[in-house]
């Protein structure tokens, strides 16, 4: 893959001033889905025993930036990447020339991919699908019943294909890496970094944003018409009145009415809700960002 | 995932605490100014009140579905347990003590106000009547000047007197009642609602103020509550079709959580848009 050498571009008065000596380091930032890119969701990680297949599962890194909270920034200037995360991690970045010390204020950014988006590993037309409907993010797959699973009319349903593209802007800014909880990244001396954007894909079937979260496919499924893939303007459907996928009342194991909390986000619809997800992470799942989403639609 | 927040009330006391004990005797900065740990020391008062969210009736609104149910409250009330406003980010950021750090969810949920100072700050109960536009004003309490940027409230479980089944909320976090109508259909019911006991789960954050308020000495901050929109995601339809909303003897459909109604009531309950807040 192309590197991006930021060289010249590495600019920061403060740290010529400051750090003097201008060692540097490089800086390789990955994209991984992890376990759930190369396997799917499984049955036993849901709460109702559907599971989730990805065929493709696409991230558009828009921008990155490296700074201190004295104020140094590292003027990094990177070309945007849209990445395929399905089936193994994918190197997005790779800076050489940073100037090297810690980069306690690190971000990333997510959004549609502008002109000049590397391409890596994404399908051609999938890349053009997301530039022309202004998708940042986009998931691709199954979702897939548990055995002997019935709709409202008694028919069996085996699988529900889907197709999201996520219209969304989002910022993840002050990161902690998950690694060793430590803010941002360290750029070590004449030599090499490697950190991570950890794209979480369960937290696209989370059914609580402020705690204690399971996840749910079934109200995803029940909004299936049939009619080719499952998109996102399916799940246009009030929280307050999720049916499942057999057209009865939505509960959860015990019997109870499955909760949808949308905590701040002010969500009223599956739509809205399910936009509002934040899946990155960085440098492992313990590694968490301030996050700052726009829906762009 | 669990995120835990540090007390603002802490925070705001030992920046105070810790810039009062640096000030020289016979200081010459006078008063309550203390420079450079943020604004002047100010006295705000905080007042409570219902509110319509479109300006129609109170406690009057619609259901989100199609063709939607008119709900009519007749009682809608609250507990809050603390309110907090707080100053925009940027200013925030600069206040933030070196050896804080911020920490979130990478998914919403996020703690945007770890450790951040607050503007205000309230921490007693108050039972809230949201079809009451005449405010239950508190105060004054201590804040600092600045500009406002959005404001946090806590739904509280009442605790003493107001715990009790016959107190004002029927011992829960919300209590309401009133009517359901669509053509010739028609649902009484009353019910209560109880959250989690949990930051996240009682916290409402992010309530916004009008663009450029500041709290001053003497401000008021007014939070409102819109009852109106509380119901809007309870599919009343369904649930008489599903026999969930029986009434008694009485004609009055008493749903009891765990129930559909409660469920569907929690998300506009707890969202900031179920609030307004202004600086007067």
């Amino acid at each position: 893959m192309r590197r991006s050498t930021i060289g010249a571009l590495a600019l920061m008065a403060s740290w010529s001033a400051g750090c003097g000596d201008g060692s540097v380091g490089s800086l390789t930032l990955r994209a991984n889905g992890i376990q759930e890119a190369r396997s799917g969701i499984s049955a036993e990680q849901t709460a109702d025993g559907w599971a989730v297949e990805f065929d493709h599962a696409v991230l558009v890194l828009t921008d990155l930036r490296l700074a201190t909270a004295a104020g140094e920034d590292a003027m990094v200037a990177v070309e945007p990447a849209a990445v395929e995360l399905v089936p193994e991690p994918t190197v997005a970045f790779a800076l050489e020339g940073v100037p090297a010390q810690r980069w306690d204020r690190f971000s990333y950014h997510v959004g549609p991919p502008p002109e000049g988006t590397r391409n890596l590993g994404v399908e051609a037309s999938l890349l053009e699908r997301m530039r022309s409907e202004g998708w940042g993010t986009y998931y691709e797959g199954r979702l897939v019943a548990p055995e002997g699973t019935t709709d409202a009319e008694g028919e069996p349903v085996t699988e529900v294909p889907f197709e999201l593209g996520f219209p969304v802007e989002v910022d993840y800014e002050f990161c902690v890496a998950g690694n060793d909880g430590t803010n941002g990244v360290v750029v070590p001396v004449n030599s090499g970094a490697d950190y991570e954007i950890t794209w979480h894909l369960t937290h696209l079937f989370f059914d609580s944003f402020v705690e204690d979260a399971s996840l749910r496919v079934e109200p995803f499924a029940a909004r299936w018409d049939g009619d080719g893939a499952l998109t996102l303007d399916d799940l246009d459907a009030p929280l307050g009145g999720l049916r499942g996928i057999d057209g009865g009342p939505l509960t959860d194991e015990l019997g109870n009415p499955v909760v949808y909390i949308p905590g701040m986000t002010g969500a009223d619809t599956l739509r809205e809700f399910v936009l509002n997800g934040r899946p990155g992470h960085f440098n492992g799942l313990e590694g968490f960002c301030m996050t700052d989403l726009r829906v762009l639609d | 995932m669990n995120v835990r927040r540090m007390p603002t009330a802490l925070v705001l006391a030992a920046g105070l605490t810790v810039a009062a004990a640096l000030l020289p005797a016979g200081s010459t900065l006078g008063g309550c100014t203390l420079r450079g740990t943020g604004g002047d020391l100010v006295e705000v008062e905080l007042a409570f009140a219902g509110a319509a969210s479109e300006g129609g009736p109170l406690g009057v609104g619609e259901t989100l579905y199609d063709p939607p149910w008119e709900v009519e409250l007749t009682e809608a009330r609250l507990v809050l347990g603390a309110a907090y406003v707080f100053p925009p980010a940027e200013i925030a950021d600069r206040w933030r003590l070196p050896f804080t750090r911020r920490r979130a969810h990478a998914h919403a949920g996020d703690d945007n106000l770890f450790a951040v100072n607050a503007l205000v700050e309230w921490r007693e109960q108050v039972v809230v009547d949201a079809l009451a536009a005449e405010p239950t004003v508190v105060g004054p309490v201590l804040g600092e000047a600045g500009v406002a940027d959005i404001a946090t409230v806590w739904i509280d479980a009442p605790r003493g007197a107001l715990a009790g089944p016959d107190g004002p909320t029927r011992g829960h976090h919300g209590w309401v009642a009133g009517v359901a109508r669509r053509g010739d259909e028609e649902v009484r019911f009353e019910a209560g609602l109880a959250l989690e006991d949990t930051p996240l789960s009682q916290r409402v954050d992010r309530i916004p103020l009008d663009d450029g308020a500041r709290i001053a000495q003497g401000s008021r901050v007014r939070i409102e509550v819109l009852a109106d929109t509380w119901l809007q995601q309870v599919d009343f339809g369904a649930l008489v079709e599903d026999g969930a909303l029986e009434p008694g003897d009485d004609g009055v459909a008493r749903p009891m959580a765990p129930h559909p109604f409660q469920r569907a009531w929690l998300i506009d309950f707890h969202d900031p848009d179920a609030f307004r807040a202004r600086v007067d």
